[in-house]
């Protein structure tokens, strides 16, 4: 177990750096510590897009966060999808490369294709489920030759024979294969919120206490929706109020850790994007 | 438990995901439940969850690949194609930029859109034009085209700058194209593009890269076969003896000229199999 850095130490903070965003960054050139894209949004050979990638690496270290491994699936890795990141890993030469613990690739029944769920669907919390993802983690790690982040994920469905705990299952998966845990605060609550925990905050809290925080290489704050049936992360808003309590708590807890603002859907204004990087900053104290 | 299990699951799962209807939820051993406190009736909100979102990304990633068709169809039709799509063309990689590729031949399809045959030919140009956009970068500089001078041609193919794409049509699908590249909240001229639908005109569109832009230009009967020829890999000879036969009037002078003008050309290849 790791010791809290001084805190002193600035934590770094980021934001998801999306389309609509593309040119304000370059011409603005914010105080940021880094940022992050989604690394399928650049699995082209060339064109447009990468090149401003291009263009932004040049003033901001760049985190590349995959949505579409599917580290979880037991039909395995799709080769082309590695190929894909390794040629952007090699070309961006990131500063953090991460996925999800979910799942998307199934092999369909009888003798069916193999099918990509373009979601981040939730595996099980069990042995079996964990060595699967012991294989494909380090299958990625040796294929990047450098060490991955795995993002815990908002689960809407979970599974009868579920017998880990969620921390366990990470701490157990860095411990075997040298990862680390993407820590999304934002997916704790709304976990907590749709399993109607009495105190989602404190729920949260317990989370992150009985994680390793010597695994902890990054972390993910954004918005919920909270107007269904069930809590919703949709990274559609400024970052909710549990959200920011948790996230405090969890600093406290891991001393400086990158942090990063994910806003995906009814992107805002760039300088609101901004404010909520400074409000995390300032959380961070 | 094993990996036979986890591969059970997970197939239950997103069958369920992909059924027409929220009952049929994988049971037994693989059963799921929804976390929310919530009555029994509302059991199928985790599972709706997901199918939810699952329609909005294919709207999305659908959207993103044929801004065109969506303004002449609606958001509304285009939904129902992306759903469509999901359901019969689902994607097997996790980079949505490939979902859609499919969707010009269900348009051709469809019955309830037989009164707009031009759709059909309007999505394979704009699915020529999006992965134009993901191709690498053309070279810079001119190509090498000195074996023009020397090789035998029945031997010598040309090769055309990644993301090339003719899109031959009975339909103005340039026109109708090019009508609608304003901004969202401009209304399209759709003057001329419905003059030349009445006056039953046809058009080759040519997709190409240019740098990171991409460019779309009509060819002409005559370039459009010569195009379509060397696309497919034939050998110039033969391909200029064809065109010259079905179009008197092609020059292959004027095409190089406008072919090198315009940066179509990545260089030649020999066809020869020894070589």
């Amino acid at each position: 177990m790791t010791t809290a850095a001084p805190r002193s130490t600035p934590t770094p903070v980021g934001i998801g750096w999306r389309q609509p965003h593309y040119r304000e960054l370059l011409e603005r050139r914010p105080g940021l510590d880094f940022i992050e894209v989604h690394s399928e949004n650049f699995f082209a050979e060339g064109g447009a897009a990468l090149a401003l990638l291009g263009e932004a690496r040049e003033h901001y270290p760049v985190s590349l966060h995959g949505v579409g491994l599917a580290l979880g699936s037991a039909a395995g890795l799709d080769p082309w999808h590695l190929d894909q990141l390794a040629a952007l890993v090699e070309r961006v030469q990131p500063v953090r490369v991460s996925d999800h613990a979910s799942f998307a690739r199934v092999t369909m029944p009888d003798g069916g294709p193999v099918l990509h769920g373009s979601d981040l669907l939730p595996i099980a919390f069990t042995d079996a489920s964990l060595d699967l993802m012991v294989v494909h983690v380090q299958q990625v790690q040796e294929r990047l030759k450098r060490p991955l982040l795995v993002e815990n994920i908002s689960a809407y469905l979970h599974w009868e024979d579920d017998h880990l705990a969620e921390p366990e299952f990470f701490n157990a998966l860095a411990r075997r294969t040298g990862c680390g845990l993407l820590l999304d605060v934002n997916n704790l609550v709304v976990n907590s919120l749709n399993r109607g925990a009495a105190d989602a905050v404190a729920d949260a809290c317990a989370w992150v206490d009985a994680v390793d925080p010597g695994i902890v290489g990054e972390v993910h704050l954004a918005g919920y929706n909270d107007e269904g049936p069930l809590v919703i992360d949709d990274h559609g808003s400024t970052v909710h109020a549990p959200v920011w309590q948790v996230y405090r708590h969890a600093m406290q807890r891991l001393g400086p850790c990158p942090t990063l603002i994910e806003w995906d859907t009814n992107l805002p204004p760039f300088e609101m994007l901004l404010g909520e990087a400074r409000r995390a900053l300032e959380a961070s104290k | 438990m094993s990996a036979a299990t986890e591969q059970a699951r997970q197939q239950a799962l997103l069958s369920a995901l992909r059924a027409a209807t929220l009952t049929g939820l994988p049971v037994a051993a693989v059963a799921l439940r929804g976390r929310a406190p919530q009555p029994p009736a509302d059991r199928h909100a985790g599972l709706q969850a997901y199918r939810a979102n699952a329609q909005a990304i294919a709207e999305r990633a659908l959207a993103a690949a044929y801004p065109v068709l969506e303004r002449l169809v609606g958001a509304e039709t285009m939904a129902t194609l992306a759903r469509d799509l999901w359901r019969d063309h689902p994607p097997t990689r996790g980079d949505l930029a490939w979902f859609g590729a499919e969707l010009a031949a269900h348009l051709a399809a469809t019955t309830e859109l037989a009164d707009v045959p031009y759709l059909t030919d309007v999505a394979r140009l704009e699915w020529a034009v999006h992965r134009a956009h993901a191709v690498a970068d053309p070279r810079d500089g001119a190509p090498d085209l000195q074996a023009l001078a020397s090789e035998d041609p029945d031997a010598l193919g040309m090769r055309f700058v990644d993301g090339s794409a003719c899109i031959a049509s009975p339909w103005p699908v340039l026109t109708i194209w090019r009508a609608h590249q304003v901004p969202a909240d401009v209304e399209p001229d759709l003057g001329p593009a419905r003059e030349a639908l009445a006056a039953g005109q046809g058009e080759a569109a040519w997709v190409w890269r240019r740098g990171h832009r991409i460019d779309v230009a009509a060819l002409t009967p005559a370039e459009c076969a010569f195009n379509q020829d060397m696309l497919a890999g034939h050998a110039l000879g033969p391909a200029l003896a064809s065109v010259s036969a079905r179009h008197p009037e092609f020059s292959f002078e004027h095409w190089l000229l406008r072919a090198l003008r315009e940066g179509w050309l990545a260089g030649l290849h020999s066809l020869n199999q020894n070589t």
